[in-house]
């Protein structure tokens, strides 16, 4: 009996050193007690609330204990700075704005569609960078909703207005930002169906266990119809890799950045020369680009949605490709009854898209 | 008289049919017999031709052929930017149909042992009567970098509307469906055994 207990106990010591060690490889970084709330990015090419959702943020943050710095001194730190690009952060703003402000953090809210036509549709992808080190993304989450997506009975459960959708998706996601601040843990009940796997994969992917990854997310190479897509997809990649904890994700501020200094033009993709040369500026262990072949969203009641990309991450060590994968869904794949399961956002479609290629990423090849 | 002559009048009938079927069988696969496709490690896929009205027909097709030749891991495949690069320092003016001498000093740059053409002639929605369905028709071409020979050529068409979809009507496969089954098909003539 006092055998099969030091067994037991010794089986308990394997599981938690295991525990242990699982833990160690995935990618914590300090909650900031102090952020900024940078002016709304926008790249649904009409005209959003971009007002009212960062004033939502700046009260909720506050609400909650969060220092959050005044528009005043963040105007003077823009003017003071030249500050021209506030879609990101790169690494000599990330610095000063620690340095001047003491802010810890920056909360950086993109909007990728808004229509206020019924079904109203919102979509949005928030993310907080670190400002304490390399701009790096800390916690990210997107809301793509439409105002149709639950009906119910009769109806009933339809949203017609637009200002209520965007109130929804900004309670979800400041909810997701707060209780981030709150436990340090990014939520990871994202909803992903099987049918959203890509339809082809290359998966060589092995990663070091025990050590964090960096990754640079390139913009997508756009050759569909839909303006900003490969912005939208870009940041996607970087929310999903982020929540995965296997990377250390740079932000877009500071790969814009380097980019422009290194005057790295991409015809077309992303070459080996380009990724080794961003990798290593950046201290980037992997490099990832795609092309967007189609994004589309459509207006009122009636229509189909469809997204399509190719992805593909370069290993700076070895200067090969690890990863590639094509995906290509459409807002009705996979609905048979009464319209149950239909897209009718792409974002809400493509971040499902993107979590499975993400996850299948970090898992590594089996 | 006429018992006699039944049977040998069958026999010169199949005996004839026979033969006009085995001169109508044409295979839609060159392969060239002195080439050692094991020696082909790395290759690039050049942007394929585009003969359809879909605009962006050639850059799916291209995607979706270089990411399950990849997942095959029989051959390692360089980036599209990689190539977009090489087409553009090597200075080709036509990627899509590169002449041999083109070829040779396009591999020597990107150091690959072949490169792949493509054309997609078909692409998209076939309409007949009420039925409608998708369509595609690819055809690719293995050109050796050492000589900037052709080693290998095949085609493929897949989707259309089948006996079923005019009977049953239905709109036949999605066209990505399609496109996979098209590059599959691709596949098991370039990979498989040579045709007899």
């Amino acid at each position: 009996m006092p055998h099969r207990a030091s067994r037991f106990l010794v089986g308990l010591c394997v599981a938690a050193c295991l525990v242990a060690g699982r833990t160690a490889d995935v990618w914590a970084a300090e909650q900031p007690s102090a952020v900024a709330v940078f002016p709304v990015e926008n790249l649904s090419g009409v005209n959003v609330p971009a007002d009212v959702i960062r004033q939502v943020l700046t009260e909720r943050l506050a609400a909650s204990g969060i220092t959050v710095l005044d528009d005043e001194t963040l105007d003077a730190f823009v003017v003071r700075h030249r500050v021209r690009y506030a879609a990101g952060v790169d690494a000599a703003t990330a610095a000063l704005l620690h340095k001047e402000t003491g802010v810890e953090g920056v909360v950086i809210a993109s909007v990728g569609l808004s229509s206020d036509m019924v079904p109203p549709k919102i979509a949005m992808v928030v993310r907080l960078v670190s400002t304490t080190g390399a701009p790096t993304v800390v916690w990210a989450d997107d809301a793509g909703l439409s105002g149709d997506d639950a009906p119910g009975l009769l109806d009933l459960r339809m949203v017609n207005d637009y200002d209520e959708l965007v109130e929804r998706a900004l309670d979800r996601l400041c909810g997701s930002l707060l209780d981030y601040l709150a436990t340090g843990q990014a939520r990871t009940d994202v909803k992903r169906a099987a049918k959203f796997r890509p339809r082809v994969a290359y998966n060589g992917v092995r990663l070091e266990a025990g050590k964090v990854h960096s990754i640079a997310v390139l913009p997508f190479f756009n050759v569909s119809e839909r303006r900003n897509a490969g912005e939208m997809l870009a940041l996607l990649f970087m929310r999903h890799l982020s929540s995965t904890g296997a990377f250390r994700v740079i932000d877009t501020g500071e790969v814009r950045q380097q980019l422009l200094q290194a005057r790295v033009i991409m015809d077309g993709g992303i070459s080996v020369a380009d990724a080794d040369l961003v990798g290593t500026i950046l201290e980037a262990d992997f490099v990832l680009a795609g092309r967007v072949l189609a994004y589309d969203d459509y207006e009122g009641p009636e229509g189909r949605t469809h997204a399509e990309f190719s992805v593909v991450l370069i290993e700076r060590a070895t200067r090969r490709v690890v990863w590639s994968s094509h995906s290509d869904n459409h807002g009705s794949d996979g609905v048979r009854f009464f319209g149950r399961g239909r897209s009718t956002n792409a974002q809400g479609m493509a971040t499902q898209m993107v979590r499975l290629a993400t996850e299948m990423i970090a898992n590594g090849r089996k | 008289m006429k018992t006699v002559l039944a049977p040998v009048t069958w026999a010169l009938g199949l005996v004839v049919c026979a033969a006009s079927m085995s001169a109508a069988q044409v295979s839609d696969v060159y392969r060239d017999p002195r080439m050692d496709f094991g020696t082909i490690q790395t290759v690039a896929v050049l942007p394929f031709a585009n003969l359809t009205r879909e605009q962006v027909a050639a850059d799916r097709v291209r995607d979706v052929f270089i990411n399950k030749l990849l997942s095959t891991e029989a051959v390692y495949v360089l980036p599209v930017g990689e190539v977009g690069r090489g087409v553009a320092k090597t200075e080709i003016a036509a990627p899509t149909a590169p002449p041999a001498e083109d070829v040779v000093k396009l591999g020597a740059f990107l150091k690959v042992d072949a490169v792949i053409t493509g054309v997609v002639r078909e692409y998209g929605e076939v309409r007949s009567g009420n039925s409608a369905a998708n369509v595609i028709s690819i055809s690719i071409q293995l050109i050796e970098t050492g000589t900037g020979r052709v080693v290998w050529s095949g085609s493929s068409t897949r989707g259309g509307i089948s006996f079923w979809d005019r009977l049953l009507g239905g709109g036949g496969q999605p066209l990505n469906a399609v496109t996979e089954q098209a590059v599959d098909a691709l596949f098991d003539k370039l990979l498989g055994p040579p045709a007899k």
